[in-house]
């Protein structure tokens, strides 16, 4: 089938309804992941598990006129994109408000199903909807689902197969817009035929000021006799329009909502809610936030990643790299490849690829904070905190998934409205500790601090953390004024995540890391040893020859001053740039070890510990990987935010390290 | 009275927010909440930090500086 053909289906619906549970329930693990065209807002695309098609996971949005960039996005689908069913999902336990938008997908008159989500939250709170009730005041079909766990999904995805077979099932929507119908029919007469959608949702989400209709109906026609028109329309009824089509469609949801809608019983308060006394207790709350990320850094480092790492390397990589061994000599393989596999490729892939543990961890707890309704609730309270530095609570949300990878992180600050705070925070968002410098820390800190990994990690965090602070207010400070910040944030009710999403959103998350070890790393792995093996006068020579000695001791220099003045520390930061783990492969092929267990004892030969945390700050700051690079000039269009960036954390790591380094000596540390 | 001085767990009936910025007021009527309705004060946060309400099982947070500017009865 021609991709014009397919069937395809739209999920629509407001912010935190399942959205995402829905999606992937009905997809299978594949999805393609893009970008919507004009804006930066992910596009996610699935095939559908039991039939064929495809599912398109529309951005999340409360009303089809939009207040922010990205959700126009959804008007201007609806317009000119080709699909078979929208398929709306509602928070059942929210009725009223979701069906806001459900009046105004009803108008677009194309085929729409709808999903009533968490009737097992509704039936909590002690209600019940009569879907039949509700089926017949909307005239379409509407299921129940319970899209956490799988519940009503057989039925939703029947309803969708039969909509799939034919189509044209929905009888006409209309309300009833009193005083407006003359101008809505004033607006339709002037639209020319074959626009793409109904003439009547056109006219309508005009009159109630849709900027991307708007946009979308000025390339038709001239669109001052239509603002006329509007205007002529607001003189009539005597109010704002956008308030008087407001008041139509409440009063009808309301009717509707009252007619399906049954309470049953008063509803046992949940535990969950009681939980907030604490968790947003005015003075408790910040202190527990600190907790909980210390007990999720005690937990990835201490007490479930670092010993299976440690697992790994012992009983997969040590006795791979021994097994090869034997093998090429029995074998009498080349000793050019021999050596290419065993002192390139095997240090510098496995060499990252064994803190597999840690990052998955990471990023599973980053899930489980997202997924349990905990996210919203840091963001009200570092609100206060964020705002003093010019940032907004919203900024907490791409600083947390900054420590797991900045590039998504930067990508998170999408949903922060002010364009300023939003800046703001993809500039500082690479200060977070993200996973891939973890393996650098977890190497140094077990190496030369046994017994206090989890604490000297968490101090570099916190390092990040502040300096991060510190720099939002100084470019809050001097960075262009703009529109006032705004904060609004729903609180969603707290949920227990459901382990199959939760397997699934950690693995989309850290599988980048699995496959940046696959290709990125193996290919820069190769490309060093072949430095490392090469130089001036030939192959196969001594490692102080070659070119990879040559390079680091050109920027030796440079890094004396703060305590790392090696040709090794030199070479291993430059290759960094490519992905900070790599900093560690490229320590493995320079010491030329088998597995971490030799290089820890390596490196404490060639640094002091003192030497090492600086070591360790300077790796924190310096230069976003160049895949963060590359998002950030993305995310602000421009080329030179990207430099600043570059720049500006440059500076600040030489500073801070200098600082560690020459002030740890003053101290007495070495 | 304004919604930034009801008490932590108490009611209170909004009765005008057209004072608020217009961007808050826009998407405060997009999650349903509208003059008229009654809201439950759940949390504040010190230092004048954003303050929580609530109204049929949700929850919004909004910052001080908006909360000061909503009317309410209490």
């Amino acid at each position: 089938m021609s991709e014009k053909q397919r069937y395809t289906v739209v999920l629509a619906g407001n912010p935190n309804t399942g959205k995402t549970s829905l999606f992937n329930q009905l997809t299978d693990s594949y999805a393609y992941v893009g970008n919507w065209p004009g804006v930066t807002v992910e596009k996610k695309t699935g095939h559908l598990t039991n039939q064929q098609g495809i599912l398109i996971d529309l951005p999340g949005v409360y009303s089809l006129n939009p207040l922010s960039a990205d959700e126009k996005i959804v008007s201007h689908f609806l317009i000119n994109d080709d699909f078979s069913l929208l398929l709306n999902i509602v928070d059942g336990s929210q009725l009223a408000r979701n069906l806001y938008l459900t009046v105004q997908l009803l108008e677009l008159e194309k085929p729409l199903l709808l999903a009533i989500n968490m009737v097992d939250v509704l039936e909590n709170q002690g209600s019940q909807i009569n879907t039949r009730v509700l089926q017949e005041n909307l005239g379409i079909p509407v299921v129940p689902v319970v899209a956490r766990t799988g519940l009503g999904l057989d039925d939703l995805k029947k309803q969708m197969l039969i909509f799939g077979e034919s189509h044209d099932r929905t009888a006409p929507f209309r309300l009833d817009y009193q005083l407006l119908e003359r101008d809505i029919d004033r607006i339709s007469e002037k639209l020319p035929d074959g626009v793409p959608v109904s003439k009547r949702w056109l006219s309508l989400q005009f009159l109630e000021g849709n900027k991307a209709v708007e946009e979308y109906l000025a390339s038709l026609l001239d669109i001052k006799i239509l603002q006329a028109i509007r205007n002529h329309a607001a003189q009539t009824i005597g109010e704002d329009v956008e308030q008087y089509i407001r008041r139509i469609r409440r009063t009808f949801i309301d009717s509707v909502v009252s007619r399906s809608l049954r309470k049953t019983s008063t509803g046992n308060i949940s535990m969950f809610q009681r939980i907030d006394h604490i968790v947003m207790h005015p003075y408790l709350s910040m202190p527990f936030f600190f907790v909980v990320m210390y007990f999720i850094f005690k937990l990835t480092f201490d007490w479930i990643g670092g010993p299976l790492s440690d697992l790994l390397d012992s009983s997969v990589f040590v006795p791979l790299s021994l097994g090869l061994q034997k093998l090429f000599n029995s074998i009498g393989i080349a000793p050019f490849i021999q050596d290419l596999i065993l002192e390139g490729i095997i240090p510098g892939v496995g060499g990252v690829l064994v803190f597999v543990p840690q990052i998955f961890s990471l990023f599973f707890f980053i899930t489980l904070i997202e997924d349990s309704g905990y996210m919203a609730r840091i963001a009200v309270i570092m609100d206060r905190l964020l705002e003093k530095v010019g940032l907004n609570g919203k900024s907490i949300i791409p600083m947390i998934i900054g420590f797991g990878c900045n590039v998504p992180a930067v990508m998170a600050a999408r949903t922060i409205e002010n364009p300023r705070e939003r800046l703001i925070t993809i500039l500082v968002t690479p200060l977070m500790s993200c996973s891939a410098r973890l393996p650098i820390y977890t190497l140094f800190a077990g190496a030369f601090f046994t017994n206090h990994q989890a604490t000297v990690v968490f101090s570099l965090y916190l390092l990040g953390i502040l300096a991060a602070l510190i720099l939002a207010k100084t470019f809050s400070k001097t960075l262009y004024q703009g529109e006032p910040s705004v904060f609004v944030v729903e609180l969603p009710p707290y949920r227990i995540p459901h382990v199959k999403t939760l397997v699934r959103s950690t693995w989309e998350k850290g599988k980048g890391f699995v496959h940046k070890a696959g290709t990125f790393i193996f290919a820069g792995s190769v490309v060093i040893w072949l430095l490392s093996y090469s130089g001036p006068q030939g192959l196969g020579l001594n490692i102080e020859d070659s070119f990879l000695a040559m390079i680091g001791k050109l920027f030796a220099l440079l890094f004396a001053p703060l305590g790392f003045g090696t040709w090794e520390s030199a070479a291993s930061l430059m290759t960094g740039f490519l992905a900070k783990e790599v900093v560690v492969s490229t320590m493995n092929i320079i010491y030329a070890t088998a597995d971490v267990q030799s290089l820890k004892g390596l490196i404490t030969q060639n640094f002091t510990p003192l030497q090492a945390y600086s070591f360790m700050v300077f790796t924190l700051f310096y230069v976003p990987c160049i895949a963060t690079v590359a998002v950030i000039k993305n995310e602000t269009g421009s080329g030179r935010w990207m430099w600043f960036s570059i720049l500006y954390s440059v500076i600040l790591a030489y500073t801070l390290s200098l600082i560690v380094y020459q002030g740890g000596r003053l101290l007495g540390f070495n | 009275m304004v919604l930034y001085h009801v008490k932590t767990g108490e009611d209170c009936t909004i009765k005008d927010f057209s004072r608020i910025n217009s961007w808050v007021r826009k998407r405060l009527l997009d999650i349903g909440i509208v003059e008229g309705m009654t809201v439950k004060v759940n949390n504040k946060m010190p230092f004048h930090g954003p303050i929580v309400i609530e109204n049929n099982h949700q929850s919004i947070a909004i910052r001080y500086s908006d909360a000061e500017r909503i009317q309410v009865e209490g």
